[in-house]
């Protein structure tokens, strides 16, 4: 009875049009992409949140190239408005600098684009959007790949060295941003090979026997 | 059991008979929704409840034949056309037909109690006309009974279930032969209630429609705060209901307090005073909280995180953007008689809250320093979301440096944000509604982090004691705790069976696995015993890898590797008893090798990157005058109705304390 009911309101509902009550949700599934997303997320942010400290030396900068850290940028502490760019900064703009930080880890992100953080964190834009946990200093850098190709997903410290911009511009996915990184390489450098990417794999994984 | 044949025969005959013979107007959505005209069902439970005078939009999205212009259209309740503008708008989401409009009628209100028929007559241009109807309840409030409510405090732990509760109740307190040593603070709440939380759309809520049903007594969309479901792509004007906060300031002259540990603009604070169809539209939100709540809901108080919406997008660290700005509609502003704002990434938002009487704070230090004097009060502590409690106490303790690696090692805990935010309210002789979030309960939940988010809720608890002290004060304070849904199924499975030398060095051990992190540790019934963690006199645990430890569980968890120590891994902090000893020492240096190296594995059974909201009920607790009234297991839209009872029309009953 209720089947047959059901089966009726179906109908029904399709010979009037639908009333478009789910006009703002979605209703597609998860995509491939989002799926192997989540499978390689895993805690990885919170697990190594204290990962700042266990950072190996950076070999010697080449010359002409100026170390940065992430705390140059703003100094310490924030002040009780916005964040102020330090002299040492602005007089590098334009300037090839080297910085070590942590890939942010984006449910969307944008193609050719990678997000810098002092720690590894990760955002989930779907279900957050830009209520999210990033630190301030975030720098993005833009790697000179293929138009349209995403950056690879890429753990453990990396050693960048690029040209640093400084200024605010709006960015296609609705942030903005203060201090940009424009590599002349398209490979993302470990810290170090004793620091590789180790992300798991399935044959990782523990292994079920299978029944004789 | 509900039994639809004969009605639904009727109405797929009409639709027979528009499509081929008459060629009506269609109604293709009639708002306020309803279940009369969605599926013909005039029988209880009515959608959409209202109070007696609380203003809401009549809206309906109309389509004409073929070839045919929509030429008027008029709203009808029970009977009688309304008098009142209706505007007419395009429809602009994809899928309709062509000349589609959206008819609106603005701030409707209705003061007879009952349930009533709201009917619309549309009019093309060949003179056909066509008539759809549903319904909407004006609730019955009864008569005066006794003295009134004049404060509400609303206590909203975000995600948090039952288990969240007890979770906080074992690491705070402890259990010893089978008693808790001691209660939570929302323990000793004298009325507890059982809350159904599912969305217009969904069985499975998210925070917006989550914390407008206790903000408005109605059901909204998933991303959807304030305001009802419609045809247009602009997120801002969306038939709209008043909140409580805009009735009681424009009936009462009550304030509105909204606290939070999340960014300002989250889902779940935003839902208590801003009305859009996205909850994420960031920009606009935070303007609105000046445009419209300073003026609509008197909001006096603003607390949390979100400083980048409130900094001109020249500033570093300003999030303001046209993407995520807003301008409402003529009609709308005109009808709610509100701003109608305008795009202005530039806009310098803190600036112009001080203008309007707001003093500002940036640290826990200038909170403290300025609740007294203040009579607005804005705090913004952090960029976006604040860190958590977990985070700041070890902050505090100089233990780690989380706080001020994001740059704000000042930020205050939730209990200080409630003690400034009832200093301030208090002093509006009328009363105040204070909406005070436990966000990342949640936030922590949907990461499986289970210390972080303990740590949370024993953070809510402690401001639970501080509204409860108020209310204890002031005894015309209603004070409720609930949440907006559960969050990651979780509970609590037992506790570890090794100390936490060897849960550490289990961790690090390669491929530890299902045998060395589960088979070996996880101890359940008897093997639990009674965990117990040692609390500093900052009211927080001294570690949260104690020997032993409790272990949680996820029913609605994605994957994830478990090794069940606390993050960031214990080897920096001073706290631990057994820091620099063996096999501490010899942690890999690889950060990237410690989080899967015990390689436990656990497959999760929803895809996506975090544990997601579930539909359990939640429990409600409620203190004060007019608690009584929470007791029992209902809608979470009820709340809203039982609130306003207290306030409108009072409460004899009193509960004693347990």
């Amino acid at each position: 009875m209720r089947l047959v009911s059901l089966l009726l309101v179906a109908l029904a509902l399709a010979s009037i049009g639908l009333p478009r009550l789910f006009a703002h949700t979605r209703q597609t599934p998860p995509t491939p992409a989002e799926i192997a997303w989540s499978r390689a997320t895993m805690k990885w942010d919170q697990l190594n949140r204290d990962a700042r400290n266990f950072l190996p030396p950076r070999p010697p900068a080449p010359a002409g190239v100026t170390d940065l850290e992430f705390t140059d940028f703003y100094g310490a502490v924030i002040g009780d408005r916005g964040l102020e760019l330090t002299a040492k900064v602005r007089a590098l703009a334009g300037q090839p600098v080297r910085l070590v930080g942590f890939m942010v880890r984006q449910a969307l992100p944008t193609p050719g684009v990678l997000l810098l953080a002092p720690q590894p964190v990760q955002v989930d834009e779907v279900e957050y959007g830009a209520c999210d946990d990033l630190p301030p200093q975030i720098v993005r850098v833009f790697l000179p790949l293929p138009a349209g190709t995403q950056v690879p997903l890429t753990p453990g410290p990396l050693l960048i060295t690029g040209t640093l911009e400084v200024g605010q511009q709006s960015e296609p996915d609705g942030r903005n941003s203060f201090l940009r990184l424009r590599p002349s390489t398209t490979a993302l450098t470990p810290l170090s090979a004793a620091h590789a990417e180790t992300t798991p794999t399935a044959s990782a994984r523990p292994k079920i026997s299978s029944q004789p | 059991m509900k039994f639809k044949i004969h009605v639904l025969s009727l109405v797929a005959l009409s639709g027979l008979l528009a499509s081929s013979a008459f060629a009506a107007p269609k109604v293709s959505r009639l708002t306020p929704p309803s279940a009369l005209f969605t599926y013909g069902d005039a029988k209880p439970p009515i959608i959409s409840r209202f109070l007696p005078g609380q203003r809401f939009d009549l809206q309906a999205t109309i389509s004409p034949d073929a070839g045919a212009l929509i030429v008027g259209a008029q709203f009808i309740v029970d009977g009688a056309r309304l008098d009142g503008a209706v505007t007419l708008a395009v429809a602009d989401v994809a899928g309709l037909p062509a000349n589609t409009y959206i008819a609106t009628q603005r701030a409707y209100s209705n003061s007879t109690p009952g349930i009533h028929t709201l009917s619309i007559t549309v009019t093309d241009n060949k003179g056909v006309s066509t008539l759809a109807t549903g319904n909407f309840e004006i609730v019955d409030l009864g008569t005066a009974t006794g003295a009134k409510v004049k404060n509400i405090i609303f206590m909203l732990g975000d995600g948090m279930g039952i288990a969240h509760r007890t979770a906080a109740r074992i690491v705070l307190n402890g259990v010893s032969q089978g008693k808790a040593l001691a209660p939570l603070a929302m323990d000793t709440f004298p009325v507890t209630g059982l809350i159904q939380t599912s969305s217009l759309n969904s069985i499975i809520t998210d925070s917006a429609p989550g914390a407008s049903c206790y903000s408005t007594g109605n059901k909204n969309n998933n991303n959807q705060e304030g305001v009802f479901p419609d045809d247009t792509v602009d997120a801002f004007d969306n038939p709209r209901t008043e909140y409580l906060g805009e009735y009681l300031a424009r009936t009462q002259g009550k304030s509105l307090g909204i606290v939070t540990t999340a960014d300002v603009f989250d889902a779940t604070p935003a839902a208590w005073a801003v009305h859009t169809a996205n909850r994420g539209a960031g920009t606009g939100i935070a303007d609105q909280y000046l445009d419209e709540a300073t003026k609509s809901s008197n909001l006096t108080v603003l607390l949390g995180g979100g400083r980048k919406w409130f900094l001109p997008s020249s500033t570093a660290g300003s999030a303001r953007a046209n993407s995520s700005d807003y301008v409402l509609p003529a009609e709308l502003a005109k009808g709610w008689g509100v701003a109608a704002g305008k795009l202005d990434p530039t806009r310098d938002l803190i600036s112009e809250f001080e203008t309007s009487g707001f003093s500002y704070a940036a640290t826990n230090t200038q909170l403290s320093a300025k609740a007294a004097s203040a009579t607005k009060l804005l705090g913004l502590f952090a960029l976006s979301n604040m860190n958590v409690a977990l985070d700041k106490i070890d902050g505090r303790r100089g233990s780690t440096k989380i706080v001020s690696d994001f740059g704000f090692p000042d930020q205050p805990m939730l209990d200080e944000m409630t003690d400034a935010a009832l200093t301030v309210l208090a002093k509006n002789s009328n009363g105040f509604v204070l909406l005070v979030e436990g966000a990342s309960i949640d936030k922590q939940a949907h990461n499986m982090d289970s210390d972080r988010w303990i740590l949370e809720t024993i953070e809510f608890d402690r401001a639970i004691a501080r509204a409860k002290a108020f209310a204890a004060a002031n005894p015309d304070t209603l004070v409720i705790i609930s949440a907006d849904h559960e969050c990651a199924g979780v509970n609590i499975i037992g506790a570890s069976t090794v100390n936490a030398t060897s849960l550490a060095q289990r961790a690090i051990t390669p491929d530890s696995g299902v045998v060395g992190l589960r088979d070996q540790v996880v101890g359940t019934y008897d093997l639990a015993g009674f965990p117990v963690y040692g609390i500093m006199p900052d009211g927080y645990p001294a570690t949260t890898n104690p020997d032993r430890k409790l272990l949680i569980g996820y029913a609605a968890n994605s994957d994830r590797y478990e090794n069940w120590i606390s993050n960031p891994q214990p080897l920096q902090d001073s706290q631990q008893p057994f820091n620099g000893t063996a096999p501490l020492n010899s942690y890999p240096a690889d950060p990237t090798k410690r989080d899967v190296v015990g390689n436990y594995f656990i497959a999760g059974q929803v895809p996506g990157s975090s544990a997601v909201h579930t539909a359990s009920d939640i429990p409600l607790s409620a203190y004060g005058r007019g608690a009584a009234a929470f007791t029992g297991a209902y809608d979470n839209t009820t709340v809203f109705f039982k609130m306003a009872s207290g306030v409108l029309v009072g409460t004899s009953t009193t509960v004693a304390e347990r």
